[in-house]
C-alpha cells in the first residue's frame, strides 16, 4: 500500500507526520518504508538516520541533435510545452534542463534529426533506518541536482523503485504542482497535513481539489491544532473529509525535532494521536 | 538598416522610458533603427510570464523582429546562448537609465558586450 503524505502549504509537518507514522508502524513490527520524494529539499534522513547501502545516479532521456538532417523547421519547438527547444535558422538548440522528458519532440520531427540521450538529474539512495522501536524502517530517498528545473522525472524514478509488499509512506513536496500530482496519481491514499491558519486553509483547499480531480481518497491531519481558528475544521466537515488526527503545538515536540529525533519517539502523546491513522493503514494494507 | 532594441517596462513608447533591468522577463522591447535612432516600434515580450525559458523566447522574438543588438541590465545564461545562436549582440547597461541614454551609450562605445 502506498500512502502520500502531502500538503498544500509548505512547513505544515509532512516530514514530522511521515517519520512518526513510520516509527509507529515499525514499533508495531509492520513492514514499513519511508520514501523521501521531496526531492528539492529532502530532510527525512535528518530524523531517521538511515544506514545507506545503495546510491545510484538517476538519468532521464532528453533530446539531442543527431547528424546533419535538422533544417530548423521548428516542428519540435511548436510541440514542446516546456520551452526546452529553440529553432534557429538552420538547426534547433536544446535546453535539456527545461525538458520534461515527454519524448514528443522526437515524434514531431519529420527529419529524424533528434535522438534521446540520458541526462543525470539526481541521486536515489536506499537503506535501512534502525530506530529504537522494534522493527526496521526501509528507507528510500531522492535528491535533485542543484540547478535542475524539473523534479517530476526523478520522482517518477524513485516511485518506480518502491517494490514493497508493506506500507510505503511517501513524503511529498509541498504544493499542487506536477511533482506532487505524479505521487498522488500512484498512491492508494493521500494524507494532507495542514494547519488551522488562513494560508493553511487556502492551500489545503487547492490540495483537496487536486486529489479529488485525480480521484484519490483523502484524509487530513491538522498540525499545531490549538493555534489559528476553526475554519479549517469547518471546511473539512463541509467536504466530508475525515480528520485523522489533530496535533497540538508542544514546545517539547519542536525541541525533539530540532535535535533530529523522530517526534513520535519523543512524545507518547503524539503516538496516541497518530495511532488511529496507523491502525487504518494497517487494516487497509492488511499487513 | 540594422535594428537595436532595449528592454523596457510594458506600455513604454518613447526614449524617456526607464530601461527594464531584466532581459527575459522584460515587459517589452523598444526597437529603433541603429543608424538614425528612429523608434520603429514597441513589442510586448511574449515570454514575460512563462514558467521556464523566458530568455530564449525573448531572443527568438527579437530575431523575428529583425533586431541585431539588444541592451538590457541582466541576461541569463540560456538567453545569452540563444542570442549568440541568433547572432544578436547582447549589451549590458547600468540600471536606472532611460532607453534614449542606453542607445546613446551604445553608439558612444560606453557599454560592455556580453559573450555567451
Amino acid at each position: 500500500m502506498k500512502v502520500a503524505i502531502a500538503s498544500g502549504k509548505g512547513g505544515t509537518g509532512k516530514t514530522l507526520v511521515s517519520t512518526s507514522l513510520a516509527w509507529l508502524l515499525a514499533r508495531d513490527e509492520r513492514r514499513v518504508a519511508y520514501v523521501d520524494a521531496d526531492v528539492e529539499e529532502p530532510n527525512g534522513h535528518l530524523f531517521l538516520h538511515p544506514d545507506l547501502c545503495d546510491r545510484q545516479r538517476y538519468a532521464r532521456p532528453v533530446p539531442d541533435l543527431v547528424g546533419e538532417t535538422c533544417s530548423g523547421c521548428g516542428e519540435c519547438q511548436r510541440f514542446c510545452q516546456s520551452n526546452a527547444i529553440l529553432a534557429l535558422p538552420d538547426r534547433v538548440m536544446v535546453f535539456p534542463e527545461l525538458c520534461s522528458s515527454c519524448g514528443g519532440c522526437l515524434l514531431a520531427c519529420n527529419e529524424s534529426a533528434l535522438t534521446e540521450r540520458p541526462r543525470e538529474i539526481g541521486t536515489v539512495e536506499s537503506g535501512t533506518a534502525w530506530t529504537e522501536s522494534r522493527g526496521p524502517i526501509r528507507f528510500l530517498a531522492a535528491t535533485l541536482d542543484v540547478g535542475e528545473a524539473r523534479a517530476t522525472p526523478l520522482i517518477r524514478g524513485v516511485l518506480e523503485r518502491i517494490e514493497w509488499p508493506g506500507i510505503a509512506l511517501i513524503d511529498a513536496p509541498p504544493g499542487t504542482s506536477c511533482s506532487v500530482m505524479e505521487i498522488v496519481r500512484k498512491v492508494d491514499l493521500v494524507v494532507l497535513v495542514t494547519e488551522p491558519t488562513p494560508l493553511g486553509l487556502h492551500d489545503l483547499t487547492l490540495a483537496v481539489e487536486m486529489t479529488r480531480a485525480l480521484g484519490k481518497p483523502v484524509t487530513a491531519v491538522i498540525n499545531r491544532s490549538d493555534l489559528g481558528d476553526d475554519r479549517t475544521r469547518q471546511y473539512l466537515l463541509s467536504q466530508q473529509i475525515e480528520l485523522a488526527a489533530e496535533i497540538p503545538f508542544r514546545p517539547e515536540l519542536a525541541a525533539a525535532y530540532a535535535r533530529g529525533e523522530i517526534a513520535a519517539a519523543a512524545s507518547p502523546e503524539l503516538q496516541s494521536l497518530l495511532m488511529p491513522l496507523g491502525r487504518r493503514l494497517i487494516a487497509e494494507a492488511s499487513c | 538598416m540594422s535594428r537595436i532594441a532595449v528592454s523596457v517596462p510594458c506600455g513604454s513608447r518613447d526614449l524617456e522610458a526607464t530601461m527594464d533591468d531584466r532581459f527575459g522577463r522584460a515587459g517589452a522591447f523598444l526597437v529603433a533603427e541603429r543608424e538614425t535612432g528612429q523608434i520603429v516600434e514597441t513589442i510586448d515580450n511574449p515570454s514575460v510570464d512563462v514558467s521556464h525559458g523566458a530568455g530564449p523566447g525573448a531572443a527568438q522574438m527579437l530575431r523575428s523582429a529583425g533586431v541585431g543588438a539588444v541592451i538590457s541590465g541582466r541576461f541569463g545564461p540560456k538567453a545569452l546562448d540563444a542570442l549568440h545562436a541568433f547572432e544578436i549582440e547582447a549589451w549590458i547597461a547600468p540600471p536606472g537609465i532611460t532607453a534614449g541614454e542606453a542607445f546613446r551609450l551604445l553608439e558612444d562605445g560606453g557599454l560592455e558586450r556580453m559573450q555567451s
